[in-house]
Parts: structure tokens; sequence; C-alpha cells
């Protein structure tokens, strides 16, 4: 057989089982690369040393430190405290609590990681419901969807958007000038089609109170509490001011965590313990797929396939790369699609020449909103659907695309629109 | 001369019936470890989903075995020429089948039950 055969038939085995989740994601992105390497090799496609360069150290350290720094400010009960503080000072009650529930579950994601988002999100919004007997199935699914949208707020917000920000050097000044709009719009948008659509169906929801605690006895210490926080603004003034202080945000992210560790009061050994490690290993994994693949030829296949249906319309093109990175996330890790697609798009930038700006912002996009499509297509709604099982509301697969599939696929209109319009006005 | 007359169909006799043990002994351990793998493979199936939802992914099971049915022919054939490859080949090929028996064989259960149950 000849290298690209052989490539990919590993590619379809590799796509195959992210789709069907027969093994976990991070035990596929392992046996991808490690194919991947054995057959590069073997091949001459490149020799051993070459492949490990592929595994884009700086991406990782980057992850990794962001974790880190999101679990240590998580470990202080900021985020509980924060959404309990602002429904009791605003007095708030019935349908009103609602929609801060969803602003929350938007601006959390922005700024912590989405699975803990969920946990916190999870639990407010199921002590909200279950007093009242209402299913919270339907404001829980829209609370993962807006924990998607919410991940576009910052680079560090998600991966894909991490991914493409450091490969692309996207800075965070022009991350959030790009997004935050957008994140307005569909936050809007959604509150909107909640108060149209889904609160006629849980007719209990006016009854909902806010019978809180007092929110500063969720703090166990509140000096931990003062200095992670502390510490955790100073790391995003120091990312968003990368450029000017002349470090990369990788070694800014990096300077903070070992600050955390050094000044926060707080156990290295429980906070490593804690964090996603499948993040780093997926990423790592299916860099040196994505990698050996490109050496193989298969990715300027696909970019000349792909050519055609993205290209034959420069003002439209990042509207369609929206849409296919939309659809792609719903059934595959949008991570993987995105370090798919980021050659695909340079491949299409070669042949074409066409300004490849606003296709990286498609991909961003794209694969955060995306995976909201499908009930597995991402973490948060998956999380919310399994913390919601747990309590006895149980979600269908059916139930989700025909109630919240609509909603992720207006939101992925709205989207496209906004990033067409940016490029028809010369922002991107 | 003597000696060579005297040992060569001793040693024969002896390589024969080494390598009759040893083929024993890789079948033994193929059908061993491909059921144990099997076990593995079908725990996960049947505690993870039910039948009829996993029919889908068993499929798709299915098409992944093939592939990396190629996948094991190229990579022993990039790497050994001869004889040797032709050994590693019967090795591999032997566990990948005893798996596969196994594999197909629950699939086919599964599409059985499924009908049952519809009828």
């Amino acid at each position: 057989m000849d290298p690209l055969t052989t490539f990919s038939l590993i590619f379809i085995v590799t796509i195959l089982l992210l789709i069907s989740e027969i093994e976990h994601k991070v035990i596929v992105a392992l046996l991808a690369a490690v194919l991947s390497i054995y057959f590069g090799v073997s091949y001459n496609l490149f020799t051993i040393e070459e492949a490990f360069q592929m595994l884009d150290i700086e991406t990782l350290l980057f992850i990794v430190s962001s974790l880190i720094l999101f679990e240590s400010l998580s470990e202080t009960k900021f985020f509980e405290f924060l959404s309990t503080y602002t429904i009791k000072k605003l007095g708030v009650k019935g349908s009103t609590i609602v929609y801060i529930l969803l602003i929350l579950a938007t601006v959390f994601s922005g700024i912590a990681e989405n699975t803990i988002t969920m946990i916190i999100m999870t639990t407010m919004t199921l002590n909200f419901f279950k007093p009242q007997k209402i299913n919270p199935g339907i404001t829980l699914s829209v609370e993962g969807i807006l924990s998607n949208v919410g991940g576009l707020l910052l680079p560090i917000s998600s991966i894909p958007g991490l991914i493409i920000s450091i490969k692309k050097n996207i800075g965070v000044s022009e991350f959030v000038t790009i997004s935050s709009p957008l994140i307005a719009v569909l936050l809007a948008v959604t509150i909107l089609y909640y108060k149209l659509f889904y609160l006629k169906e849980q007719k209990n929801i006016e009854k909902i109170k806010s019978d809180l605690k007092d929110p500063w006895e969720l703090i166990p210490d509140r000096s931990i509490l003062y200095k992670s926080l502390i510490i955790f603004i100073f790391f995003l003034l120091g990312v968003t001011l990368s450029d000017k202080l002349g470090f990369s945000p990788t070694y800014i992210a990096l300077f903070f965590a070992t600050v955390m560790f050094l000044f926060s009061g707080q156990n290295p050994n429980e906070i490593l313990s804690k964090i996603s490690w499948e993040v780093p290993f997926f990423v790592g994994g299916f860099s040196i797929f994505v990698g050996a693949l490109d050496k193989s030829g298969l990715l300027k296949i696909i970019g000349d396939d792909l050519e055609g249906i993205v290209a034959f319309n420069t003002t439209l093109s990042s509207f369609i790369l929206l849409l296919i990175c939309g659809l792609f996330s719903s059934v595959i890790a949008n991570v993987s699609v995105v370090l798919i697609l980021i050659p695909v798009v340079d491949e299409i930038h070669k042949v074409t020449g066409i300004n490849t700006h606003p296709l990286y912002w498609a991909l961003i996009f794209g694969s955060n909103i995306g995976g909201g499509l499908t009930l597995f297509g991402s973490i948060p709604v998956l999380m919310a659907v399994s913390l919601a099982e747990r309590e006895g509301f149980h979600i269908t697969s059916g139930f989700y695309m025909k109630k919240i599939g609509p909603l992720v696929l207006l939101q992925l209109i709205i989207s496209g629109l906004y990033v067409t319009l940016l490029q028809l006005l010369g922002i991107l | 001369m003597i000696k060579n007359a005297v040992w060569t169909p001793y040693l024969l006799q002896i390589s024969s019936l080494f390598i009759t043990w040893l083929i024993t002994i890789i079948v033994v351990v193929a059908i061993d470890l491909g059921f144990k793998v099997y076990k593995s493979i079908k725990r996960k199936f049947d505690v993870t989903y039910n039948v009829e939802k996993v029919l889908p992914k068993r499929i798709i099971h299915g098409i992944v075995y093939i592939i990396f049915l190629v996948l094991v022919y190229d990579a022993v054939e990039i790497r050994v020429k001869g004889d040797i490859a032709l050994i590693v080949l019967f090795i591999v090929y032997l566990f990948f089948f005893i798996i596969a028996i196994f594999i197909f064989g629950d699939i086919i259960i599964s599409l059985y039950k499924i009908l049952k149950k519809r009828k």
C-alpha cells in the first residue's frame, strides 16, 4: 500500500471511533498518534524526532497552565459565591431568576472551565427547580449551549479558541472585540427564544423564589479566595497585554500558575489531581496525528475538495465553513475538528490566496456553538444532561434535538451572518 | 558422517515435534486472549449501552476491525520481509480471527434479539 491509502485508513478509523464513542476520546487520539508515528517513520515521511516536534508543546503548556489557574479559582468556591450573591442581591423571583441563571452560565464559561461552570449551574438550577417540581431539562440544556457561547469570550475560555489563537496569533484584545458583540446578540436571542417557546411549557416557573443562604457561608477560606482572585485577575491582564509585555501568553500562563501555587495557599496536589488531564492528552495525541496526515498529503486532498465548496464565493466562504465546522462538531469532539480544519484552511489559502482570517473565526464560532446541535456533541450539554439524570430528570436525544436543536441552528446562522458582515465591512 | 546419519532423523523429529508444540501453544494462547478481549469488549457494550441502542456501534466496530486487518498487514509488510513476515502475519491474524469469531457472533446474536423483540 502507499502512504496516502494507509493514512486515509487511519483517518477513517479515528473518525469512526470518535463518532461512535466506543472508546474514550483520549484513547482514540493516542491510538491515532501511535499508528501515525509507526507508519510515518516506516514510510520515511518524517523522523521520530520530527514526530515529537508535532506535539506543539507551547499549546499544551498553555492549556495545562490555564487549567491550573481555573481549577485553583474554582476551588475557592468563587463561582458559587458570585451566583448566589447576584441572585440574592437582586432579590428577583420567577422567570427572572431563570434569565439570570442563563446570563451567569454564559459569563462563567467565559472565565472558567466549561465543566466547572456546568457543575455550578446545574446545582443552582436544581436548587430552584426541585422544590417547585419543575423539570429542569430545557433550562439545563439551554445553559449548556450558552456555556458553549460563553466559551467565545476569551482565547482561554475554550480549547478550540485557545488552539487557533495560539497558532494564528489572535490576541486577546482582538478576540474580545470580535466575539463579545456576538455573545451579547446570541445571549439576547436565546433569552427571547426561551421566553417565547419554553416558558409556556413550564407552568410553575413563576413560583420560583430566591430562598438562598448567606453567600459568604459558601467560602471555606476568604484569605485564599482573595489571593487566588487577585492572581487570576493579573493572569487575565497579563494575557491581554502579552504583546506589550514582550512575553508569549504561554509564558504568562505558566508564570501565574507558578505564582498561584506559591502564594494562594492551596495544595498543588489537590489542584493537579482535579485538572481535566484528558484535554492536554487529547490535544497532544491529535496534534501528532494531524501533523502526520499533513505530511502524507491527505490534508492537501481534503483541502482541495473543500476549496471547491468553500472558495466558490469568497463572501460566503466563512459562512459555509462555519456551518460545516458546526455540523462536524456536533458529532466529533470540536478540538479534533479544529485541529483537522486548520491545516485545511492553510491549504485553501495556498491554493486560492483568499484572506483566511474570517475562516479561522468561522472555525472558532462553528466549533464552539455547533457542539450544542446534539446531546453528545459538547461537554457542557452532556454534563447538564447527565447531572439532571442523576437527579431523576431524563432528557432523551430526540427531545433534545426537537426542542434545543432549532435554537442551536439559529445561533449558528446568526454567527455565520455575523462573520460575513464583518468580512463585508472589512473588519476581518 | 555416521554421527550425522544418527542425529539428523532425531533432530528432524524433535523439530517437527517442537513446531507442533509451538503452534498448539500459540493457538491456545490466541483463543484465551481472544476470548478475554471479546469479554472486555462485550462487558463494555452491555454495561454502557443496551443491546438495541448499541447495534450501530457494533457495526462501526466491525468496520474498524476490518480496517485494522488491512493496517496490520501493511504494518508487517513495511518492516518485515520474506518468511518471517509470513510467520508474524500468521500469528497476528490468528489472534484477530479468534477475536472476530466472538465479535461477529455477538453482532449476529444482537441482530437476532432485536428481530425477535420486534416480532
